[in-house]
């Protein structure tokens, strides 16, 4: 039950009379007010439609992605016998930014109206809707009934993949590796394709001669074969993410684990497109998250479904269990892409130790985010007075110690992948490249 | 799809224990009002008090005895008593000081007047002999040895209160209860019309606290049970002058009962605003750590630790990396191949540069700010002379790199 604003000021009319009338004991004068307004109020509530005979449905998406808006209309059917006169709150937590978060209806008997809420959620995870709360108004709109009725829904907000408009021009050079293009680019994978005539431009290293004896044409003349080559196909790539406590910091507003997500895609987009096989394990201490044996088309739906809720959690990560973890997906020479933060010995050291372990086996790429912060504040212009020139030298200590963690990453086996949140997932997919280029996977 | 809201039913049905509880609160707290021994206003000697300021006690017993004790609240109505009965005692207590000083001849007619603590303006008007004197700070019971029947009777009495002295002596007056230097806690002097007035100095002699210790009730018994009627006055505000004239007079009658509709108003807004239309919805927020808390925490400590040697150990490694990596030489060249190099490359002496990027120990902050300018210098020296086309005019031709 509620009053409202025009139920206050018929109290504060009652004013009015009490000072007109020439009564002789104004008392009984406010009592008879009181009586009147609080009978009309209680005939007013008497008259409302009752909230609880609505009959509710939400058409809430499975999934949105971060920045963009999703429409979760709310139906709602008068299935009293009033007319149901509502103020109507489809609740959302703040973080769903529903708007209209109050929407006013009035619904006749039996019938139907739609409140169309629109969620633009500003932050990735799963948001869970509230209930909705209708407050029915009398004829009169003194008082109201008012009632909560749970509808539940569930609103998946992926990871936004911005680093998807890397893609085109990735894969156009993952073509050009193929020898797929159309320009006179050979392909330059190691694995042998076939055998074609030679034409103006080809290395003459790869003629093959003994395929050139075997050749004649029609016409008798001799031509050259030259072999073609093309990428591996068919390899392994394992993804694993840090979902430990480095990943919780921020770079550039960013949690680390969010750019972290940004790398797996466009790594995952660009891997399955070369023919690879992409998997993806999120890891701290148990795992968080994991993505095995899906290709094609369902894989990057499947990696956005499992990154969606996972949070970072605040606990030292647990790298000895890595490489059982990845000996679990696959027992073959794998690309093993470790997406986390190596930008400090101590708490660098647990993947120190456990790296050699996963580099005898496997081509291991390791990615760290790297704080822009920590660069601008080394550089010379901002070194100005006594707090920038020691902030300047924590920053170059920080850069250091950087420094000397990836030079301990590569003398174990490692290659190493540092960028800005912006920077790194078209970095990683450049070292990618460059590595099945090289024919190193 | 489940409502959540408990129905009005549901509500009454689960607090219903609390209501019980409360309506029985109430019924208790009214019974215990209505039934209740406790006194009234706590007026000091009311004739029907029962706390320690009062004197019902004392009243009782004056009834029992076949007193009529009248009690008054007004000049007025104690001078109709008066005039009903010419004969009465009158008692009067005006401990506020509500009559006012012209009003007290009015008394004079009555057959015997009890004066209790009174004040120097009643003395003046009713007994001229009589005249305060001070404070009789004395706690315990004083002697009465006089010729007052009463204080005979009473022997001692706790006289702890307002003293009075006979200044006429011409006058007959009888002063009881001596407490040196001239000064009674009783005093008794004729009127003109041949009655009495007594001044008491203590109202304790009457209360309900003190009348049963030492002689105080036959005191009080005495001067008061003389008569078979006894005029109980206690001055109220009605005595006041203008007294007729009330707050509510000046006020329009519908005043208060506006503030009251103000104030339900009021109520009724705070229900309006305060409803809340469904139930707040909790979110886990994440904390929001920025990466470079960590340099910025260390640039701090270094700050406030004025480890100027570290921060300047720190600026020099930065430079000499970048400057090595300018200057092509490989990453495992010592300090002293890049000064060497960078000697050469900007053809200047290498002590100074030695002293830069090794020897010099910052002294202070502005040391510091001046090395890490030297420093940023130098480097873009080195950039300069190493790429000249990218700062034109900055001094030495390409030679290959060193």
């Amino acid at each position: 039950m509620a009053v409202t604003g025009r139920f206050v000021a018929l109290v504060a009319l009652g004013a009015v009379p009490l000072v007109a009338l020439p009564a002789a004991s104004s008392w009984l004068v406010l009592l008879g007010w009181l009586g009147i307004v609080v009978a009309l109020a209680a005939l007013d509530l008497a008259l409302a439609a009752s909230p609880r005979r609505v009959r509710i449905t939400r058409a809430v998406p499975d999934a949105v992605r971060l920045g963009e808006t999703a429409r979760a209309p709310l139906a709602l059917v008068n299935t009293g016998r009033r007319m149901l006169r509502a103020l109507v709150r489809d609740a959302w937590p703040p973080s769903a930014v529903a708007a209209p978060a109050r929407a006013r209806l009035t619904i006749p008997p039996g019938e139907r109206r739609v409140v169309e809420t629109r969620l633009t959620p500003f932050r990735r995870g799963e948001r869970t809707a509230g209930a909705v709360s209708i407050r029915s108004f009398g004829p009169l709109a003194l008082a109201a009934r008012q009632a909560s009725i749970e509808v539940p829904a569930r609103l998946r907000v992926l990871p936004p993949f911005e680093s998807r408009k890397h893609l085109p021009s990735r894969l156009a050079r993952l073509r050009e590796l193929d020898g797929a293009t159309p320009l006179l680019v050979r392909g330059a994978g190691t694995e042998f394709d076939s055998l074609r005539d030679y034409v103006r431009g080809d290395d003459s290293r790869s003629i093959d001669w003994r395929a050139s004896a075997r050749r004649r044409t029609p016409d008798g003349r001799e031509r050259l074969v030259v072999r073609t080559w093309r990428p591996e196909r068919d390899r392994r790539v394992v993804i694993v993410v840090d979902s430990g406590r480095m990943s919780a910091a921020r770079v550039d507003n960013e949690p680390r684990l969010d750019t972290a997500f940004e790398c797996a895609l466009l790594l995952a987009a660009l891997a399955t497109r070369a023919g690879d096989r992409v998997d993806l394990v999120v890891w701290d201490r148990r795992v968080r998250g994991r993505v095995a044996g899906v290709a094609g088309a369902d894989l990057l739906h499947r990696m956005v479904t499992t990154m969606a809720p996972i949070e970072p959690e605040l606990i030292e990560t647990d790298w000895r269990a890595v490489p059982g973890l990845v000996r679990a997906i696959t027992t073959q020479r794998a690309l093993v892409v470790l997406l986390t933060t190596a930008d400090a010995p101590g708490s660098s050291r647990s993947l120190l130790a456990t790296l050699p372990e996963l580099t005898m086996r496997h081509a291991v790429v390791v990615a760290t985010v790297a704080d822009p912060d920590v660069a601008a504040a080394a550089a010379g212009a901002s070194r100005v007075d006594r707090a920038s020139v020691y902030r300047a030298a924590a920053a170059e200590r920080a850069l250091l110690d950087a420094a000397r963690v990836a030079a301990a990453l590569r003398q174990s086996g490692a290659e190493v992948v540092t960028g800005a949140p912006h920077d790194l997932p078209p970095a990683l997919a450049d070292r990618y490249l460059a590595l099945k280029a090289a024919g190193r996977l | 799809m489940t409502v959540t809201t408990p129905t009005v039913r549901t509500t009454l049905r689960r607090s219903l224990f609390w209501i019980i509880v409360a309506a029985g609160a109430i019924v208790t707290a009214v019974v215990l009002a209505l039934v209740g021994t406790a006194g009234g206003a706590g007026v000091p000697l009311g004739a029907d008090e029962a706390g320690p300021d009062g004197a019902r006690a004392l009243v009782r017993v004056l009834e029992q005895h076949g007193v009529a004790v009248e009690p008054t609240g007004s000049l007025d109505d104690t001078l109709d008593a008066l005039d009903d009965d010419p004969g009465a005692t009158v008692l009067a207590y005006d401990p506020d000081l509500l009559l006012p000083g012209d009003a007290w001849p009015g008394l004079a007619r009555a057959h015997a007047i009890v004066l209790v603590d009174p004040a120097a303006a009643a003395l003046e008007a009713l007994a001229p002999a009589i005249a305060p004197a001070g404070v009789i700070d004395d706690a315990g019971a004083v002697d009465g040895s006089c010729a007052l029947p009463a204080a005979q009777r009473a022997g001692r009495i706790r006289a702890a209160g307002h003293g009075y002295r006979i200044v006429d002596d011409g006058a007959g007056a009888t002063g009881c209860f001596g407490a040196g230097d001239g000064r009674y806690a009783v005093v008794q002097a004729p009127t003109a019309s041949g009655g009495t007035v007594t001044a008491v100095g203590s109202p304790h002699v009457l209360d309900n606290d003190g009348v049963a210790l030492t002689g105080d009730a036959a005191l009080a018994i005495g001067l008061l049970g003389a008569d078979p009627h006894l005029v109980w006055y206690l001055p109220t505000a009605a005595d006041l002058t203008g007294g007729d004239i009330d707050l509510s007079d000046l006020t329009p009658g519908w005043l208060s009962p506006v503030l009251v509709l103000g104030l339900l108003a009021g109520v009724a807004a705070a229900l309006w605003r305060g409803r809340r239309l469904g139930a707040l919805l909790v979110e886990p927020l994440p904390v929001v750590v920025r990466a470079s808390e960590t340099m910025a925490g260390r640039a701090r400590l270094y700050a406030r630790a004025g480890a100027r040697g570290r921060a300047a150990d720190a600026l020099r490694i930065g430079t000499v990396g970048r400057v090595a990596s300018a200057l092509g030489l490989p990453r495992t060249a010592s300090v002293d191949d890049v000064i060497r190099a960078t000697a050469a490359l900007l053809d200047a002496p290498e002590a100074p540069l030695r002293e830069l990027l090794l020897d010099a120990r910052p002294a202070t902050d502005r040391d510091l700010v001046a090395l890490s300018d030297d420093l940023e210098r130098l480097e873009r020296r080195v950039a300069a002379a190493v790429r000249p086309g990218a700062t034109p005019g900055a001094g030495r031709p390409t030679e290959p790199k060193l």
